[in-house]
């Protein structure tokens, strides 16, 4: 069997070139988009998922980790009531203005004051074990490493946080925040820096259940007490969830995104489907005399399909090459990207759908392929 | 099919047969009627010429009656079949068992070798990958290029694409072969070398060939000649046969 299609793109690849530059183009386009959102929608829930608590406190109405207002203790009490509950701590959040000698101005940063202890439950996926109890120092604070040059200071330098006092004592990586600059400090730290005047109260109480999977359970039991407060009960992926909701719909970056890829998609659909129409047309003659020997339109339709297919296959081998090479630098630059595999699959589709359409498109180009037109 | 010499049998049914066609085209608002009724009979195993002035609607009629095209009125039968109410795919599919066609340009892919620009056809026909190979060598052989079955069209001489093209047709084995100005981008002996195979062809394979031109070298390989003007046929002689065609056409009308 000779495959028209496939010995065409051999011999004569330069043909075929745009139309897979445009594959390729769209492809690295959409992949780099798509882990940037996903590492920036990573970022609004990262308080939650790389924390291993089970339950979420807090005020009621919350949409975000960072729009909490700050509860009673009384809530304390009540999970600490509750038998299925093994371990409850508080999270403290305000916002606040550090300066250093190296910035101009303040930058504005996220204060989060957890628990410095060996059994502290909010970044214990994010914090070395040996960095937890340096927080223990009043006024220690560790931050991301990637914020150092925003925050105008070193690891071990000395800060102003609304102007009080703050030492980095170490750093991090994976906690840079969004609109602003996570600082993790103790509980009493964060409490000292600002001026909460409550040291009973916190944006957010979190707890360890003994079986996670019963957090529905454990919630229904904990709702309803009013004389504990004002509070609402969130499990984790379900928090983390409506953090990054909140993130996509409130702030437009969802919408940023969908225009985006539809341009994207659009301006690939365009870009591949002209230089493979201009293809197919530039061998309308040949196509005309094939059909007037007998091959069906389907069959010639098929034909450019299977090109299509082709560029497609290798338009995603390039980007996804050229992506992957992208990916490591943003890593190396802590930037926050991410690529899970269903996120890869659905952009493959996408890719590969990009170049079908395509060929559907191009097979307009057959049009010119009557072979009556031969006889003149 | 077994006698030699067809045309010296008296009654030899014709393999196409075209009554009272007609094909205009609207060129603007201007009508311009390309055929007007025109009947013809082109018997089998022979080279049948049509020849006249440019623009006389010889390609036209020649797309119509082989499946290219639809006439506004007339019936063509082709090997008994009617072509008139065929739709497109059904057209298709009669022209893939039964015609080949040779062009003017060659129509060559120019990312295929010569043997594969034949293969290729039979691959729509069904053809195991074998006996594809095998029939476009054989095709190949008979117009004198197996040396080049592995040269691109940019590596052939006009001459020999045509040829290549023929090969193409050929390789179909198909019962009727046309051929639209086949010479007429080619240098005088590229022309009588190509023609020269059309002839043969005709008389080895016992194909119905039918070629169009306003090459007057051509007259002289034909068998039959019709010399077409102004979508009408004004004469039609046979160059080398005692054969009496307009006594043969008043003989077959009955099947018209
Ligand atoms: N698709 C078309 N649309 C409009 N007019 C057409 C079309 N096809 C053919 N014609 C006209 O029909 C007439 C006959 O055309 P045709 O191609 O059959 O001529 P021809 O005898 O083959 O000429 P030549 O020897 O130059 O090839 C011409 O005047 C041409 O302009
Ligand atoms: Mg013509």
């Amino acid at each position: 069997m000779v495959s028209l299609a496939r010995k065409s793109l051999q011999r004569e690849w330069p043909r075929y070139l745009p139309a897979v530059l445009a594959i390729c183009f769209a492809g690295v386009m959409l992949f780099m988009q798509a882990a940037l959102m996903l590492g920036i929608f990573g970022s609004a829930a990262v308080y939650v998922t790389k924390s291993s608590s089970d339950l979420w406190v807090g005020y009621p109405g919350t949409q975000s980790v960072s729009q909490g207002r700050a509860i009673s203790a009384d809530v304390e009490t009540l999970l600490r009531m509750n038998p299925n509950i093994t371990a409850v701590e508080p999270m403290q959040w305000v916002d606040g203005d550090w300066r250093s000698p190296h910035t101009n101005g303040g930058v504005s940063v996220y204060v989060i004051g957890i628990n410095p202890n060996q059994d502290g439950q909010i970044f214990d996926q994010a914090l070395d074990a040996s960095l937890r109890p340096l927080l223990l120092e009043p006024g220690a604070v560790i931050v991301d490493r990637a914020d150092l040059g925003q925050l105008g200071v070193e690891s071990g330098s000395r800060a102003k946080i609304d102007g009080k006092s703050v030492h980095v004592v170490a750093t991090t990586t994976g906690l840079r925040a969004l609109g602003g600059v996570n600082v993790i400090s103790s509980v009493e730290t964060a409490c000292q820096l600002t001026s909460c005047n409550d040291k009973n109260r916190a944006a957010y109480w979190v707890a360890k259940l003994k079986d996670p999977k019963n957090a529905a359970t454990v919630r229904s039991q904990l709702l309803g007490k009013p004389a504990f407060g004002t509070y609402d009960i969130w499990s984790a992926s379900e928090f983390a969830q409506r953090s990054q909701f909140y993130f996509l719909l409130d702030t437009g970056a969802g919408g940023a995104f969908l225009l985006m890829t539809i341009i994207v998609v659009g301006v690939g659909l365009v870009v591949a489907s002209q230089a493979l129409i201009a293809v197919v047309i530039s061998s309308a003659r040949e196509y005309a005399t094939l059909n007037a020997l007998g091959a069906g339109m389907a069959a010639l339709r098929r034909v450019v399909l299977e090109q299509a297919a082709w560029i497609g296959g290798i338009g995603l081998l390039f980007s996804a090459g050229v992506s992957l090479l992208l990916l490591m630098l943003a890593h190396s630059r802590d930037v926050s990207v991410e690529a899970p595999p269903a996120m890869i699959m659905v952009w493959a589709g996408v890719v590969l759908g990009i170049a079908m359409i395509s060929g559907l498109w191009a097979m307009r180009g057959l049009l010119r392929a009557d072979p009556a037109l031969l006889l003149r | 099919m077994d006698q030699p010499h067809p045309h010296r049998n008296p009654m030899p049914a014709p393999a196409l047969v075209a009554t009272d066609i007609s094909k205009s085209f609207i060129s603007g608002i201007v009508k311009i009627q390309v055929l007007n009724k025109l009947s013809l009979s082109v018997l089998p195993a022979e080279l049948t010429l049509i020849a006249g002035p440019s623009g006389c609607g010889k390609s036209t009629l020649l797309s119509i009656m082989s499946g290219l095209q639809y006439s506004d009125g007339g019936k063509v039968v082709a090997l008994g079949e009617d072509l008139t109410g065929a739709s497109m795919g059904e057209l298709e599919k009669f022209r893939l068992r039964h015609t080949g066609f040779v062009f003017q340009g060659f129509n060559l892919f120019t990312a295929l070798t010569a043997i594969e620009q034949v293969e290729l056809p039979l691959n729509y026909l069904g053809v195991g990958k074998h006996e594809a190979h095998e029939r476009a060598l054989e095709a190949l052989r008979e117009v004198d290029l197996s040396h080049r079955a592995n040269q691109f069209p940019a590596e052939l001489s006009g001459g020999e694409k045509q040829r290549v093209a023929i090969a193409r047709a050929l390789a179909k084995k198909p019962q009727l072969l046309f051929a639209d100005e086949p010479t007429s981008a080619l240098d005088a002996s590229s022309g009588s070398t190509v023609i020269n195979l059309l002839h043969k062809i005709a008389r080895e394979h016992r194909t119905t060939v039918l070629c169009v031109s306003h090459d007057p070298r051509l007259i002289q390989h034909a068998d039959r000649v019709l010399a077409m003007e102004d979508g009408e046929i004004r004469r039609d002689w046979r160059t080398e046969s005692d054969f009496d065609i307009n006594e043969h056409l008043h003989a077959t009308k009955g099947i018209h």
